[in-house]
């Protein structure tokens, strides 16, 4: 890899799976791109100081690995200056506290429950902040939980496009079609 | 007492039906309308007036096929006399020592007419009435018909009379009968069960295990841990009679859902196991005491429905939000979702606490702080809802207890064979008591 690059994930509930997707994307930078990967922590829940405990055991290739937890309100200057090619950023849920290293990123991802019972969230990110704020094209909106159905409602009311991101059992073991999935995000 | 065979100038005694303290109950017959009746004398100098005619005048107002009729009260000098309709038949105290064993739905049916006698007289307008001294001896079996006498001791809910006015019956009466609390319909709850462990103790091999779940709810010493209605348990016995007995699952009235972490999918299978008992005719209810407004998001979905009671339906899901006391009315399981809110669920008292988790690596701290937590709670029982089968064998280990991995079903209200097999599984085999 000749430049670094930075991959944020956002979540617009808390409980969504942004740790979890950030995790199989590690797992997929780390085996399948080959790639020295960060993973960078935003959100201050110091779920991934648990994470660095077993990542031995669990990444493949966890030599390239490193972690970064509780970085919110950090440079990202700090981060950014270790030896990884590839940085997987967790904003967590809130994006008020992670925005400014959020919005930084290379690519970022925005991960949300079209849940009929978490609509109310959805309508708030969307009428609040990502109405709000000055995206540029790096963004990609995915969705998980919910049906088809729920999927057309949002692209219909918003006109913007959002995929489906589909169930991975097993983050540190891939499946094909979780390796397919992932390499499109990056 | 009396000697002469003619009472009150019109009524011809037969025989003697018994006799009490102070008092005896006559058959008479009515010199000309030619029609039984039953006349309760009651010494003056032995009872004490004023509680009689409360009785009388209680039951007078009374109309009921389970609540004998007061035709006239008289009184002389030395006795007070109740004439009250008479009642063939044989009191349920005299059928369980004289037979040798009845059918536990035989029993099952003569508990349910004396619950629509106790709803009779706990939804009493304009004030409640507690019956207070249920036991074998008064309730009465007169061929299809039960009918409950002798309430001398009942009472309107708002004036209970002095303690000594509530006893009741030594082995029937709820504990805090003997005590100062107030009373409450739990009391009348509680004595049915112990009429129905009367029969239990009696055809201990024949009782299914939903009967004796039934028997051991009603005689909690906590009122508050009792059904909370004559209504809930009429309809747990109904269920007893329609299933034989078998179906557990329609034993569990309150399920609680609660989560470890944000994000565990409490809310998830809440729905999931709301839709799946409607499915099978169970009548559940989804409440949603989790704070996050899961049934106002539901309410929104373009072909969900808002009933009159103010409950959501969508497909075969049934919510409404916790605070809205209307769903007390409401019979049939209870699922009761508290999202992330274990202190709250703690309070609760349900059949069947359950929790679930996520054993994601960077979740498992969370899950096993939840755990400590509701540890101590028999009935809890434990859904894991993402990890892998290592994980969840790790869990179960450290916990010492069932572990249950739920499938993977991305919408909650459609209907998904695994899941509901677990659901099947996870509710037999908690046998609850």
């Amino acid at each position: 890899m000749d430049r670094k690059e930075s991959i944020g994930i956002l979540g617009v509930q808390p409980g969504v799976g942004v740790t979890h997707l950030g995790v199989a994307m590690m797992e997929y930078s780390l085996r399948y791109r080959r790639s020295r990967t960060a993973y960078v922590e935003l959100s201050g829940n110091h779920e991934i100081e648990q994470l660095q405990d077993v990542a031995g055991r669990r990444f493949h290739h966890a030599g390239r690995a490193m972690f970064f937890p509780n970085q919110s309100g950090n440079s990202p200057g700090e981060w950014m200056q270790s030896e990884c090619d590839t940085y997987i950023v967790d904003a967590g849920s809130d994006f008020y506290r992670s925005k400014n290293e959020f919005m930084r990123c290379d690519r970022k991802l925005i991960l949300m429950s079209l849940s009929p019972w978490k609509r109310q969230e959805v309508e708030q990110f969307m009428t609040y902040i990502y109405k709000g704020e000055k995206w540029c094209n790096s963004i990609t909106l995915l969705a998980h939980l919910g049906n088809k159905e729920d999927k057309k409602d949002f692209q219909k009311r918003y006109k913007i496009p959002i995929y489906c991101c589909p169930y991975i059992e097993d983050p540190f073991h891939l499946k094909e079609a979780d390796t397919k999935f992932l390499s499109t995000l990056f | 007492m009396i000697k002469s065979k003619l009472l009150l100038g019109k009524y011809e005694i037969r025989q003697v039906l018994g006799r009490g303290n102070g008092s005896v109950v006559y058959l008479a017959r009515h010199t000309k309308l030619k029609t039984d009746r039953a006349i309760k004398c009651i010494s003056k100098t032995r009872s004490m007036p004023t509680s009689i005619f409360s009785e009388a005048n209680l039951t007078d107002s009374l109309r009921h096929p389970g609540i004998p009729i007061i035709y006239d009260m008289e009184e002389d000098d030395q006795t007070i006399y109740i004439v009250e309709e008479y009642i063939q038949g044989e009191s349920l105290e005299q059928i369980l020592l004289k037979q040798e064993s009845i059918s536990q739905q035989y029993m099952v049916q003569i508990a349910l007419q004396v619950c629509d006698v106790l709803v009779f007289l706990h939804n009493h307008e304009p004030e409640p009435i507690l019956y207070q001294d249920l036991k074998p001896a008064h309730i009465i079996v007169c061929g299809s018909q039960v009918k409950l006498i002798d309430f001398g001791i009942a009472s309107y809910i708002s004036n209970q009379g002095t303690n000594f006015q509530k006893f009741g019956t030594k082995g029937f009466a709820a504990p805090e009968q003997y005590t100062n609390e107030a009373l409450q319909v739990q009391a009348d709850i509680y004595a049915l069960g112990a009429v129905l462990a009367y029969f239990q103790k009696r055809n201990i091999h024949s009782c299914s295990r939903s009967f004796m779940h039934v028997v051991a709810k009603c005689m909690r010493h906590n009122p508050s841990r009792r059904y909370r209605s004559v209504e809930e348990l009429q309809y747990a016995l109904q269920q007893i009679l329609d299933h034989g007995g078998n179906s557990l699952e329609h034993l569990f009235h309150r399920i609680y859902v609660v989560a470890a972490s944000p994000g565990a999918g409490a809310t998830h299978i809440a729905i999931a196991l709301n839709s799946y008992l409607n499915r099978q005719r169970n009548n559940s209810l989804y409440l949603d005491a989790s704070g996050e407004g899961v049934s106002d998001g539901v309410a929104k979905h373009h072909a969900a429905k808002i009933l009159q009671d103010g409950s959501v339906s969508y497909q075969y899901f049934l919510g409404k939000s916790m605070e809205e006391t209307a769903a007390e009315k409401h019979l049939g399981t209870w699922i009761c979702d508290y999202g992330t809110r274990l202190e709250e669920a703690l309070l609760e008292e349900g059949d069947l606490m359950m929790l679930v988790v996520d054993l994601s690596v960077w979740r498992q701290e969370a899950a096993v702080k939840a755990y400590q937590q509701l540890k101590q709670i028999s009935n809890l029982v434990i859904l894991c809802n993402h990890g892998d089968r290592q994980q969840v064998k790790w869990f179960a280990a450290l916990t010492g207890r069932k572990v249950y991995f739920v499938p993977y079903e991305p919408d909650p209200f459609r209907e998904n064979k695994k899941t509901e097999t677990l659901f099947t599984q996870m509710l037999k085999r908690k046998e609850r008591i």
